[in-house]
């Protein structure tokens, strides 16, 4: 298999597509028990609903 | 089920949570060698702790294991409704 690097976003991205950011790897993980509290161990993937709180995305 | 077994089992359950995770991560990035070693430690870890628990609580499940003696131990663990029994219990 050839080694792929996989980029943040797409290089060469096409018009009128829409992307979602590819996650990069990270050091810091939470512990496995955080990680059972929040469902994940990434904490960049852990978004509970409150960050959608008004003004909150702007902070 | 008592007080040190749950909280063995809660340990085992984000151990394995966390393989998961990594498992999940590695299936679209296969070339990131941090991720394919912190899953190694991972399920290292994992499966020494799940030895010890077997050996001390009995089977966590029946699939992979071959050391079966008579009688069966599966069913000493307790049943699912036995669990919200002692649940209700501590009330």
């Amino acid at each position: 298999m050839e080694n792929i690097q996989i980029p943040f976003m797409p290089e060469k991205p096409i018009l009128a597509h829409a992307y979602v950011p590819f996650q990069q790897w990270d050091d810091k993980l939470y512990t496995p028990e955080e990680g059972l509290m929040n469902g994940t161990i990434f904490p960049e993937l852990n978004q509970p609903m409150s960050m959608y709180d008004w003004g909150k995305l702007y902070e | 089920m008592n007080r040190s077994n749950k909280m063995m089992l809660k340990e085992l359950m984000a151990l394995d949570l966390k393989m998961y995770d990594l498992q999940l991560f590695l299936d679209t990035h296969p070339f990131e060698s941090k991720a394919v070693m912190e899953y190694n430690t991972t399920a290292n870890k994992y499966m020494s702790m799940k030895q010890h628990y077997e050996k001390l609580y009995g089977p966590i499940t029946i699939n992979d294991k071959d050391d079966n003696t008579t009688p069966w131990q599966w069913i000493d663990s307790p049943w699912p409704w036995q669990y919200q029994n002692e649940k209700e219990e501590t009330k």
